[in-house]
């Protein structure tokens, strides 16, 4: 099909759903092979963003897929930025999948072009139009966090980061597990740049638990991560969740064995130790980027030396908690506990002329109203999610492929044919 | 820095809206879509972040600000009290605020942020310690031992008899509204349905 074949095809099938689903059928058929700029010229000559939104993703993505990975195409990225900025939502829910890898192109040639920062507001309005809930995570996701962290625009990412996300649909989203990994992996990036741990660690967890029959390069890269942020977080690096799969457990020590041993020695005594094993692996965690988190947990280390103190005496005198937490002096523990109070890590009231530390019990009594309130709301939290996860279990149970294996596990070869379960065999499988 | 959306932000500091005048600006800088330029307001960025508490966010605007821009003495006081403010330097922090390079238009911010800062010193300094010199007190502060004393006295602290120590008064732990009728029958209603 020559360029101006196409693009008549395109611009009169596009006026009604059975054209449309006709002209689906013809470009999922045909191979688009014209030069990027014959078809770039002909796209920009004849057709409307709005009104043939279906044809121009695929002119764009047969287009902007050359010359990558060396070469950016300029022309591309000023047409992708149009119909991004203005196109039909339907027509782009028929070919999800070309319309999110036109947005990966659309990102890889303005980072090639030295002008991510440009693709961020298309790629968000993309997104919200094309996202059919907030609660569904598109590819479009990770190619927007990848842009904020490579720009250091953390902050625009925090209106995604801010709905749960419970939904991966490929149908819809045209989502594949490698997007998945880098949605997880770089919304981790966005939240460790905000010193948000706690949502970082979990979204460390949705790569490193993703079900998988191979390890990934993103997933071990979250797993060093997930470590040095359990050391941060919790002081200490157990295990695991169950569910993760066993080729991610694996690497651990094949691939994370500087993370290991650091973990290992965060817990021994003395603190040496600990400092001895960063040194040794210090060129490990600066080649994959880690050495500010590492700082951060070498620090924590120190903290966690005083706030284990409060365990055991109720009063101390600086110098002590100096000596005890191996700081330089009075004044750096003086200085520290004041940190850590404000921080909210320790109970504890300094008395400046006697240079005395007393440690104090958490004032929160837990029965104000707001307590009540946060309480409340964490339960109904959890009764929606637990909802969710019997109606995914329900819809697994339903599933014609699964109750088919199911069967033949429970009951043998006898029913080779679903239709022949009785609907009080069926129950069985339903939660 | 053009753009139609530029009033916004000089509105908000006009109008010492400052909670305002950070939001708007990021509004502005994802509404241009291109790397800062070098007259870009960065100390007025910062200083809006580090209003809001939002110091990983005043961090980052430096991170982006050109090499040009972070030249200029007045972004260059704002990085310099952003350093003291993240690395948590409680003594040091009030040279960078009393500095001399902020820009005229700048300095009611500047104001603000100091004011917010001292307010928040004072209820560190009450949570923190039960006695404090007056000298300690005022480079917490970051003002005169007079002012420290005006400001102790507004908090109900006591001079010690040496005269040179202050007993701090740990402020009574607010009313926390005990809660209420409904919440309890909520939270009932959650423990039946556990049971159930």
């Amino acid at each position: 099909m020559t360029v101006n074949q196409l693009m008549i095809a395109i611009k009169n099938s596009s006026d009604t759903p059975k054209k449309l689903a006709q002209l689906l059928q013809t470009l999922q058929q045909s191979s688009i092979n014209e030069p990027a700029p014959a078809l770039l010229q002909g796209l920009s000559q004849t057709l409307q963003t709005r009104s043939h939104t279906l044809g121009i993703v695929y002119v764009l993505v047969a287009a902007g897929s050359q010359g990558l990975p060396q070469q950016a195409n300029p022309q591309f990225v000023t047409l992708c930025q149009y119909l991004l900025l203005e196109f039909d939502v339907d027509q782009s829910r028929m070919a999800p999948d070309k319309f999110t890898t036109l947005c990966h192109l659309y990102r890889e040639h303005s980072i090639l072009l030295n002008e991510p920062q440009a693709a961020l507001q298309p790629l968000r309005i993309a997104l919200t139009n094309f996202q059919a809930s907030h609660e569904l995570i598109t590819p479009i996701h990770a190619d927007i966090f990848q842009i904020c962290v490579l720009t250091k625009c953390y902050s625009m990412a925090m209106p995604l980061l801010a709905h749960p996300a419970y939904d991966v649909d490929p149908e819809i989203s045209g989502m594949t597990a490698r997007d998945f990994l880098l949605y997880s992996y770089y919304g981790s990036l966005i939240h460790i740049g905000r010193k948000q741990y706690s949502e970082a660690i979990g979204m460390l967890l949705h790569s490193i638990t993703a079900p998988a029959m191979a390890t990934s390069a993103i997933t071990i890269a979250a797993l060093k991560k997930y470590i040095l942020l359990c050391l941060i977080q919790k002081g200490t690096f157990g295990s695991l969740p169950k569910y993760t799969p066993s080729q991610v457990t694996r690497c651990l020590k094949a691939d994370c064995q500087a993370y290991m041993d650091l973990a290992n020695a965060y817990s021994a005594d003395p603190a040496t130790k600990l400092e001895e094993t960063a040194a040794k692996h210090h060129q490990a965690f600066d080649n994959d980027g880690n050495m500010g988190l590492l700082q951060l947990a070498l620090e924590a280390h120190t903290m966690r030396a005083v706030q284990r103190l409060t365990r055991t005496y109720m009063t101390l005198s600086l110098s002590d908690i100096a000596s005890r937490a191996q700081l330089k002096g009075a004044q750096e523990a003086e200085l520290l506990v004041l940190r850590m109070i404000e921080a909210g890590q320790i109970h504890a009231s300094i008395d400046d002329s006697a240079g005395m530390v007393t440690f104090l019990e958490d004032p929160e009594q837990y029965y104000g109203a707001e307590v009540v309130d946060r309480l409340s709301k964490q339960i109904a939290l959890s009764n929606e999610l637990s909802a969710r996860v019997q109606a995914a279990n329900c819809q697994v149970s339903l599933d014609k492929a699964y109750l088919q294996k199911t069967q033949m596990r429970d009951f043998g070869p006898r029913f080779d044919d679903p239709g022949e379960i009785s609907s009080e065999q069926q129950m069985v499988f339903q939660p | 820095m053009d753009g139609q959306g530029l009033d916004h932000w000089q509105i908000a500091l006009h109008r010492e809206e400052w909670t305002q005048v950070a939001p708007h600006l990021d509004s502005l800088e994802l509404e241009l879509g291109r790397a800062l330029s070098n007259n870009w307001p960065v100390d007025v960025h910062i200083l809006g972040h580090i209003y809001n508490g939002d110091l990983a966010d005043a961090r980052f605007v430096w991170k982006r600000a050109p090499k040009a821009a972070q030249q200029v003495a007045s972004n260059q006081a704002a990085f310099v009290l952003l350093q003291h403010l993240w690395n948590k330097e409680y003594q040091t922090r009030w040279h960078a605020i009393n500095s001399q390079h902020w820009r005229p238009e700048t300095v009611p911010l500047v104001i603000a942020v100091a004011s917010k800062l001292r307010g928040q010193t004072l209820d560190l300094i009450s949570g923190a310690y039960t006695s404090i010199t007056v000298e300690k007190a005022s480079t917490f502060l970051g003002c005169s031992a007079d002012d420290t004393l005006k400001a102790a006295r507004s908090q109900q602290w006591e001079l010690a008899e040496d005269g040179a120590t202050l007993k701090v008064t740990r402020p009574p732990p607010s009313q926390t509204e005990r809660s209420s009728i409904k919440q309890l029958q909520h939270l009932s209603q959650y423990v039946l349905r556990l049971e159930a």
